[in-house]
């Protein structure tokens, strides 16, 4: 367990947007069904620390990734090398493999 | 809260689809329930976000970071448009790997802005799109000027589209469908 989960956010935030094809990476927001209801939920994301989330739990840290993407680069091979780096990042930085990594592309432009 | 809720009588996804219809034709059932077309005025406003939705309110909650505001608002514009998500086949069972049927619905509508006279109206991607690696039928409408043959407009964008999903599409294309629902005279559909 670490106690800097925002640390850790920035690590992985900067390996993610070093991996070829990456734009920008989002943070997770709310469901599409809150931002429906309240548009101004939106305001919770938070200011600091990097915009990939972590939850450093017991069982292993869980890691959501969300990429918009260069569509010059194959989204198939792109999104796996954003997961293999996550892992093997989350891994340096947390002393062991994250549990659960989920990586989402919203935007291939 | 989850995406599978129900505005009156409707889920999101259902009056998603309407929208991106430009609610042709119309749907009585959906305009006629209060709390449908009170969602769909909210979805219709989301997916037009500017700064001028969060307003005030978020200029003062973000200070002078702009950049904070740029994710907020790329974060509302992607949720808004997302549609379902498609898996990406992989061994690894501790990763989810996704596209947004909303990514590739884009990347479609940026191709058909590549090819003269071609506007794309609307994308359908139906089958199996739950399964990694699933078959789907896909089904691109489009407005074509009239200036020029129709039907090669139709096929050189059929065909872009078709190297374009090879490439970032996680499932199998099963059928690809371009159809021609407008013509454009004179700039105008």
């Amino acid at each position: 367990m670490t106690d800097d989960v925002r640390s850790v956010s920035r690590g992985l935030t900067a390996v993610v947007l070093g991996v070829p094809g990456v734009r920008s990476v989002l943070p997770p927001g709310p469901n599409l069904a809150t931002l429906v209801r309240d548009v101004h939920s939106v305001l919770d994301l938070p200011r600091d620390g990097g915009a990939v989330l972590v939850q450093d739990r017991r069982e292993g840290a869980r890691i959501r990734v969300v990429v918009t993407t260069d569509r010059r680069v194959p989204t198939l091979g792109l999104v796996r090398s954003v997961r293999d780096a996550v892992v093997a990042e989350g891994t340096a930085l947390l002393g062991r493999r994250p549990s659960d990594v989920t990586v989402r592309v919203v935007e291939i432009d | 809260m989850t995406d599978d809720e129900r505005f009156g009588a409707f889920t999101l996804e259902e009056l998603s689809d309407y929208l991106d219809t430009d609610r042709t034709p119309a749907r009585p059932d959906i305009d006629g329930d209060p709390e449908a077309a009170a969602a769909l005025v909210r979805l219709e406003s989301l997916r037009t976000a500017s700064r001028d939705l969060l307003d005030a309110e978020a200029a003062e909650a973000a200070g002078a970071d702009a950049g904070w505001i740029a994710s907020v608002l790329a974060s509302v514009r992607t949720t808004a448009h997302a549609g379902r998500d498609i898996p990406v086949p992989d061994d690894d069972p501790a990763s989810t790997l996704v596209v947004t049927e909303g990514a590739l619905r884009g990347l479609v509508r940026a191709l058909g802005d590549e090819v003269p006279g071609v506007v794309v109206r609307r994308t359908r991607f139906t089958g199996d799109v739950g399964t990694a690696g699933g078959s789907v039928d896909v089904e691109v409408s489009i407005a074509a000027s009239a200036d020029g043959p129709v039907h090669l407009r139709a096929e050189a964008l059929r065909s872009i589209i078709e190297d374009a999903l090879a490439a970032h599409a996680p499932f199998v294309v099963r059928s690809l469908v371009v159809r021609v629902a407008d013509l454009i005279e004179g700039g105008r559909p």
